[in-house]
């Protein structure tokens, strides 16, 4: 049999030296905003994407001037917890480099939006002096660890998320090409014990990756039950994690989630994680390193659009694939231990924690922190950070946790967020826009076919209207929009959810469970707006008039036959 | 050799030769018909050099001396040839770029034909010529006679200063004047015919049967660089071609300070022909606004008709199309000052500094406010001159695009004494102008500032801004010719995303190596400003390589700063990579100029 031809980025990784290629040549050059095709895969494992204002393609090409090239820079914070400094310092990086915003994204990271090549080094350089990094923000590696953020409300909330920081570390690329391109060579703080390093013989090493990396992005995701705010099962890895007397007992392990797929090819489908079963706290690192040598070794390299994990899983077979994870870690799963969750958003307002503080949660809608007028978000948060002696904690539904505040603080917090009504503004919402996310889209994810941050508020606006009108304003429905099938803002865990297809027009989706368990289900194709107002309005008509006691929306269109349920990846397209 | 005359030929063609005509458009037709024959016999002889005098010849012979930049002076030089030898008079035509110094003290009769630069410098061509003659080592020149025709610019202070000093020194020198200089606005053929018709009336006319001998030089069709073009074209400044716009579009991104256009002229059916490096003059409209900003400033009637050259129109009509509004002369100042007899408009015009301060960025509507006075339409109107054409470099090649005309035109808009002023034909041509519209054009041949003869011959552009456009011709036409030479380009402009004009085309030759290198000074992207000339310092080591071998050095854009700024850097590079001194760099560039290897294009 002949070599199997891998795909190009393969040759890529393989040819580029430890992730370095050309990029320190891209970024010097002075002609255009674009680095050199190759590198424009390997800068991704740097945290970076290249993107385009699309908005000015067009207009641009007409000005014999190159599409206005900038990059997407995500900054990972594992576990989203993040200080009063770091924020500080992410906010003055939007205002000097990016567009201005800041993008809470739907894996607990920032991103950065707009940034310039020619200020790519200067703006890394600035949120490494912050410790904060973009190292496997993207790319064929393991990327941003997510974890429950609320991890004061209980000693294992907070055990979770030590081992969430465990976890980012051991699989960070140990590679030293990141510091060698953006910081010429050094860390800013030397004293801090960075996880790139060389290795024995003084040459790059990555003992658990390789050379060639993944076969494709890894996710893995930790939660607390009965919160499923991190939607652990559309993770490569998800790590439900088991509670006695008020210890952390060890992990439920699922394997093999992913949502993303490509319109028009059945083959590719999104999928929830399958279960391996339960191991103690001590042996979960092992356990993550077997899957992901596994998935190293027998995912597929040829073909990018079967590379995920669940492709691989699939393949193998569940049994098989479970056995060789055993095998490399040298361990038994035994029967996962009993877990509940109840749903997947975020609480929102005033927690108090086990330790006499309080957590104050923010909706964010569609991630987005900017001043608009009569709303100067961007500004109050910054002024917050300035007086702030707790934390910042990114959730896993674009949402805003400010985090620890000691009661003496409070009032002022409060104060400084009443001025302009932010906390208000979170209160007032239909708890269906409290629970909507929407991916990036337009203008600048290349990606896109159709709108959805920039869009999806102004359709809930709408939505809103017929939601008030049969009383549903205080019932929570996952709502989630995305530009494209690719799954980032994890549309086919939405109850509703929207799928862009070309620009105005979406498929239309029903019937996730609310908690995160079961995938949706394609219910219209190809609606506008009208069409999907249209379209919505008697199911939600129904669902007022005919829910059963506590049923969710995802549920409830199921019993009534909407859609069929999705049991399985596999019988997502059925 | 032939007679031309004698080949068969179209009565009613010689009819309107002989019958329409002035005498002394006859007499520049004969000369140039004989020109074109002798041409036609291949009996091309070079032009450029300064023969020796003839011995024992009947009559003294005439050297005609031009200092040109652009090819405009050696034009009205050839004219004066062509019409002295139709005369008989025995003439020898010289660039004072060859003009050996000490052969002066030899000659009887020189005619002086020289243009003026920026503020009141000679062309490179005539600088060493100028500075001998002003120094303390030029002769006496007593049995000298001589003419001075000035070519000038009336929007510039020193208007023909040039030629006005080369006057006032042969005088000073003991030469006799034998008929008064004439200085010519950019509108120089009228005042260039008058000057050779008065120096022929004040000259004797020659021993007769002179007139069968002569050595005759062509008129015409400026010849270089083996591109030469052959035919006259048709439509002249005189009479311009109406050419229909084709393309309009923006050059600058979203968010510039800049405002830059891209227009595409159709040439189609004018049998116009351009070389990359030539010109292309626009007849502007002044804007309608300006218009009535002097309508309202003199109190004056715009529908009131008047007769202006021969036509009746209604005052706002002439204001908006025949007449200069936008920029104040010197020559309009002196008149208004009569007109008015004010003692603070006097008082300007006596201090030098004071009028070239008071001339900046003022426009007529400015004058009549800050100096109202009671006038008529017809008053007003003696002031003003007639609207000349402004020349853009063209930024297209023929080769490329034939039958068409691409233009770089970057929109002048400042705001003075608190009111919007603009440049009248760039915003004519951004404001006014739209798809199909007609606009009255024609080509200005620029002699000198045209791509090396020989293909493999590197060259090096600078030119930032709007600069840029006449090296996207050359390399448009380096490209289509295949030719070998490396072509290598410093552009320069505010900033990266919305300022790299035709960013694309540059990155589309880099790729395809039409385009050798390609180095960038964007100002306003970082703290300091960095601008094309330190790029040039920072390349200087492969810049001095490539003049050693030959390359041809080009600048277009701004005259005030950057052409300055950018031979300072030239000379810093030669300082430095040749390990010599300032004094040698210096004469290093004079030398390039003087082979016509450091070219400029600046306005």
């Amino acid at each position: 049999m002949a070599e199997p031809k891998l795909s190009e980025v393969e040759y890529i990784k393989a040819n580029s030296d430890y992730l370095r290629g050309t990029l320190a040549k891209s970024l010097e050059n002075p002609l255009t905003g674009a680095l050199f095709p190759e590198d424009t895969h390997l800068i991704k494992f740097h945290g970076a994407y290249q993107q385009t204002d699309r908005d000015l393609d067009s207009e641009r090409k007409a000005q014999k001037l190159e599409p206005l090239y900038s990059l997407m820079i995500r900054i990972r914070v594992p576990g989203g917890v993040a200080s009063p400094a770091q924020w500080l310092r992410m906010d003055a990086l939007a205002d000097q480099y990016g567009n201005g915003t800041l993008k809470l994204t739907t894996r607990q990271a920032f991103q950065l939006h707009g940034i310039r090549k020619r200020h790519l080094k200067a703006t890394i350089q600035g949120f490494n002096e912050v410790f904060l990094d973009s190292l496997a923000g993207c790319g064929d590696v393991n990327r941003n660890v997510m974890c429950s953020p609320n991890p004061n409300e209980s000693r294992v909330h907070e055990a979770v998320y030590q081992v969430s920081k465990a976890i980012s570390d051991a699989f960070t690329p140990r590679t030293t090409a990141y510091y060698e391109v953006f910081m010429d060579g050094k860390p800013v703080d030397e004293s801090q014990p960075f996880q790139t390093q060389k290795g024995a013989s003084g040459a790059d090493e990555e003992p658990v990756y390789g050379k060639t990396y993944l076969p494709r992005k890894f996710k893995i995701a930790l939660a607390v039950p009965p919160f499923n705010d991190t939607d652990i099962f559309a993770n490569d890895i998800g790590l439900i994690a088991i509670e006695q007397n008020g210890e952390l007992l060890g992990f439920n392990v699922a394997a093999g989630g992913g949502l993303g797929m490509t319109f028009g090819m059945p083959e590719t489908f999104p999928r929830l994680a399958d279960m391996l079963g339960f191991v103690p706290v001590n042996e979960v690192l092992n356990v993550c390193e077997a899957i992901i040598t596994t998935q190293r070794d027998h995912g597929n390299r040829e073909n990018r659009k079967f590379s995920r994990l669940k492709y691989t899983v699939e393949r193998m077979g569940l049994d098989t694939f479970k056995a060789e994870v055993e095998r490399r870690a040298g361990i038994s799963f035994t029967e996962p231990l009993p877990y509940r969750f109840t749903h997947s958003g975020d609480p929102l307002g005033w927690v108090k924690t086990h330790d006499g503080h309080f957590n104050l949660g923010l909706f964010i809608e569609g991630g987005r922190i900017l001043d608009k007028p009569g709303f100067p978000l961007k500004t109050t948060l910054k002024t917050l950070a300035l007086v702030h002696d707790g934390d910042f904690r990114l959730t896993g539904n674009q949402n805003l946790v400010i985090g620890n505040i000691s009661p003496q603080k409070r009032p002022i917090v409060e104060a400084i967020l009443d001025k302009y009504g932010i906390l208000e503004a979170t209160h007032k919402q239909t708890a269906l826009r409290q629970n909507s996310i929407a991916c990036v889209a337009m203008n600048t994810c290349t990606l896109a076919f159709a709108e959805a941050e920039r869009y999806l508020p102004t359709l809930i606006d709408k939505i809103d209207t017929i939601v008030r009108a049969y009383r549903l304003d205080q019932t929570a429905i996952n709502i989630r929009m995305t530009g494209c099938p690719n799954g980032c803002g994890r549309p086919y865990l939405g109850e509703i959810a929207f799928i862009g297809r070309s620009p105005g027009y979406y498929n239309m989706y029903l019937g996730a469970a609310h908690n995160g368990e079961r995938l949706n289900k394609l219910y219209k194709e190809m609606l506008d707006e009208a069409g999907i107002l249209r379209e919505i309005e008697p199911v939600l008509a129904d669902f007022a008039r005919n829910r059963q006691h506590a049923e969710t929306f995802g549920d409830f269109v199921i019993r009534q036959g909407y859609v069929k349920a999705t049991t399985h990846g596999t019988n997502f397209h059925d | 050799m032939t007679t031309p005359i004698l080949a068969p030929i179209d009565q009613d063609l010689l009819q309107r030769l002989t019958n329409g005509p002035t005498v002394l458009q006859q007499m520049w037709l004969s000369g140039y018909l004989y020109a074109l024959a002798s041409q036609s016999e291949a009996t091309q002889q070079p032009l450029q050099h300064a023969q020796a005098p003839p011995e024992n010849s009947g009559q003294p012979l005439i050297t005609v001396l031009y200092g040109s930049q652009t090819g405009n002076s050696k034009k009205a030089a050839q004219k004066a040839v062509a019409s002295l030898q139709a005369q008989g008079w025995k003439t020898n035509l010289a660039d004072l770029n060859d003009y050996p110094t000490r052969q002066l003290k030899t000659e009887k009769r020189i005619l002086l034909v020289v243009s003026t630069q920026g503020e009141g410098e000679p062309p490179a061509s005539a600088e060493e010529f100028y500075q001998w003659l002003m120094s303390n080592r030029a002769p006496r020149l007593e049995g000298l006679e001589y003419a001075v025709c000035a070519l000038g610019d009336k929007s510039y202070l020193k208007f023909c200063q040039t030629g006005k000093d080369f006057d006032a020194r042969l005088e000073a020198l003991g030469a006799r004047r034998l008929s008064a200089r004439v200085d010519c606005d950019v509108d120089f053929e009228t005042p260039v015919d008058a000057w050779i018709q008065q120096l022929l009336k004040d000259m004797p006319a020659p021993a007769s049967g002179a007139a069968k001998s002569i050595a005759v030089q062509h008129f015409g069709a400026a010849k270089s660089n083996g591109h030469s073009q052959e035919k006259l074209n048709q439509y002249d400044r005189k009479s311009p071609f109406q050419a229909a716009l084709l393309v309009k579009t923006p050059l600058n991104g979203r968010g510039s300070q800049k405002e830059t256009w891209h227009l595409e002229f159709s040439l189609e059916g004018s049998g116009i022909s351009y070389q990359p490096g030539d010109a292309l003059g626009i007849y502007p409209q002044n804007p309608p606004a300006l218009v009535k900003e002097v309508l309202y400033a003199a109190m004056l009637n715009g529908n009131k008709v008047i007769s202006y050259n021969g036509r009746e129109m209604p005052f706002r009509q002439i204001l908006l199309k025949e007449v200069e509004l936008s920029v104040l002369t010197k020559e309009l100042l002196e008149k208004y000052a009569t007109w008015t007899n004010n003692a603070r408009i006097k008082a300007i015009l006596a201090d030098p500094a004071a009028l070239k301060s008071f001339l900046y960025r003022r426009n007529v509507a400015d004058l009549l406010r800050e100096f109202p006075t009671a006038l008529s339409e017809e008053t007003l109107l003696q002031f003003l001159r007639k609207i000349p054409p402004r020349l853009y470099s063209i930024a297209s090649s023929p080769e490329v695009y034939p039958d068409e005309v691409h233009l770089t035109v970057a929109a002048v808009r400042y705001l003075f004494n608190d009111r919007a002023h603009v440049g009248a034909a760039s915003t004519f041509l951004a404001d006014k102008v739209e798809i199909d519209d007609r606009v009255a054009v024609f080509v200005e041949q620029n002699e000198y500032f045209k791509l090396p003869e020989n293909d493999q011959t590197d060259i090096i552009m600078v030119g930032p801004g709007t600069g840029v456009a006449p090296f996207r011709a050359f390399v448009q036409s380096r490209a289509e010719r295949g030719a070998n030479g490396k072509n290598w380009l410093f552009f320069g402009n505010p900033h990266f995303e919305t300022d790299f004009l035709y960013q694309t085309e540059w990155l589309q030759h880099l790729k395809q190596g039409t385009l050798d290198r390609l180095d960038v000074a964007f100002s306003r992207d970082q703290k300091e400003k960095i601008y094309v000339q330190q790029r040039l310092l920072e390349r200087s080591k492969l810049i001095y390589e490539r003049l050693e071998n030959g390359a041809h050095f080009y600048v277009c854009g701004d005259k005030n700063r950057m052409a300055a700024d950018v031979q300072q850097a030239v000379r810093q590079v030669i300082e430095k990579e040749s390990g010599k001194d300032a004094e040698y760099a210096e004469a290093y560039v004079k030398n390039l100029k003087k082979q016509r290897r450091y070219l400029e294009d600046v306005y």
